[in-house]
């Protein structure tokens, strides 16, 4: 595992890390850069994904449709764009 | 041999809120896709399994969610038809605001293949610890944004209303990674007829990562046409109103109570013979 996802996991996991004097003295000994330790000690997150390399961009919906039904999910229905648009229209 | 499939959530911050049951599955897994609220979190899960795929590449600005939702089931239900051991992971809670292992799960089914679910922490568990809201207190309701805007509504305004998705309130294409000011206007003016313009809501997001700050930012109502909003922003609308109680129930029930006093108290008769 990445190092510094490592220290990430850590962090998240260890009550004994919730202390900011204990925090210090972890990072010092973690095996991450120290732009990473800055970034991390400065809970700069923007910062930190620039020092990880190929870090996936990330899309983050709700996996959630507000037209939800039986009728969308099958795959023998129609899907497109304009079905459901009538969907919509016919619903008010 | 037959496959199978469980849908398992991570939780909403990195390492923190998965359970060890998820844990076991993802790494005994012999496919698991992935799909993760930031990146960090997807390579915290490539380190988990040899063979991790991740189903944002099927996300698209501009292609129906719909297509796309239905698409991420079929690469799932692909390999479990192909005999394989599969995880497919979400973030948070993998059965809360999450059609993809619903649909997924249904669809096994029907097929006669093995599915099951195990939860996570959902960003509505976070919200309630950080922002310090029990629901049962006055009671709670939960939409997505544009469902609560599409549909004719009973708002309770003595109980918390909890919207999700609220960055793409109004999106009727359900293609579009944002909404503008005139959509929010819509959402603004339709709560406007149930809560004061004054009335203070809270931003809300929760942690992804160890470093990230929870966010819960307090505005007026009529400010949210021009807050910054992100995909993963809840609004929560606190209640504006007290419960006011229901009589006519209220004295049903008296009515009850005094009918099992009275019985209660009535002398017991034995039998002399």
């Amino acid at each position: 595992m990445n190092k510094v996802i490592q220290v990430l996991e850590t962090m998240a996991t260890d009550a004994y890390l919730v202390n900011k004097e204990n925090m210090t003295t972890f990072l010092t000994t973690a095996e991450i850069t120290t732009e990473q330790q800055q970034a991390i000690t400065e809970k700069n997150t923007d910062k930190l994904a620039e020092t990880v390399a190929d870090l996936p961009k990330i899309i983050s919906y709700s996996q959630v449709l507000p037209t939800e039904d039986d009728q969308q999910e099958d795959d023998n229905q129609e899907s497109d764009n304009e079905s459901i648009n009538r969907l919509l229209a016919s619903s008010f | 041999m037959s496959g199978s499939l469980v849908c398992v959530g991570t939780g909403v911050t990195l390492g923190a809120h998965i359970s060890p049951i998820a844990r076991s599955h993802i790494e005994q897994a012999e496919v698991v896709f992935s799909l993760m609220a930031n990146g960090f979190a997807e390579k915290w899960l490539e380190a988990m399994s040899n063979d991790v795929r991740s189903l944002q590449p099927f996300y698209q600005e501009g292609k129906n969610r719909n297509i796309t939702y239905n698409e991420m089931v079929e690469a799932i239900l692909t390999e479990v038809r192909a005999g394989k051991k599969v995880v497919a992971a979400f973030y948070g809670h993998p059965g809360v605001f999450a059609c993809i292992s619903h649909r997924a799960i249904k669809k096994a089914k029907i097929e006669e293949l093995p599915a099951t679910m195990e939860p996570g922490i959902s960003a509505e568990d976070c919200l309630y610890a950080d922002l310090g809201i029990d629901p049962g207190r006055t009671g709670c309701s939960h939409f997505e944004t544009s469902q609560f805007m599409f549909y004719k509504r009973n708002i309770d305004n003595s109980a918390f209303l909890i919207l999700w998705q609220v960055a793409l309130a109004g999106d009727q294409s359900f293609a579009k990674f944002s909404t503008g000011r005139a959509y929010r206007q819509v959402l603004v003016d339709l709560l406007l007829e149930h809560y004061p313009s004054d009335h203070q809501v809270i931003l809300y997001q929760a942690k992804g990562i160890a470093i990230d700050t929870m966010r819960a930012d307090k505005i007026h109502l009529s400010e949210l046409i021009d807050a910054e909003l992100f995909m993963h922003t809840t609004l929560v609308i606190p209640p504006s109103e007290k419960m006011q109680p229901n009589d006519k129930v209220l004295a049903l029930l008296a009515d009850i109570d005094k009918r099992e006093v009275k019985q209660n108290n009535r002398p017991k008769l034995s039998l002399v013979l």
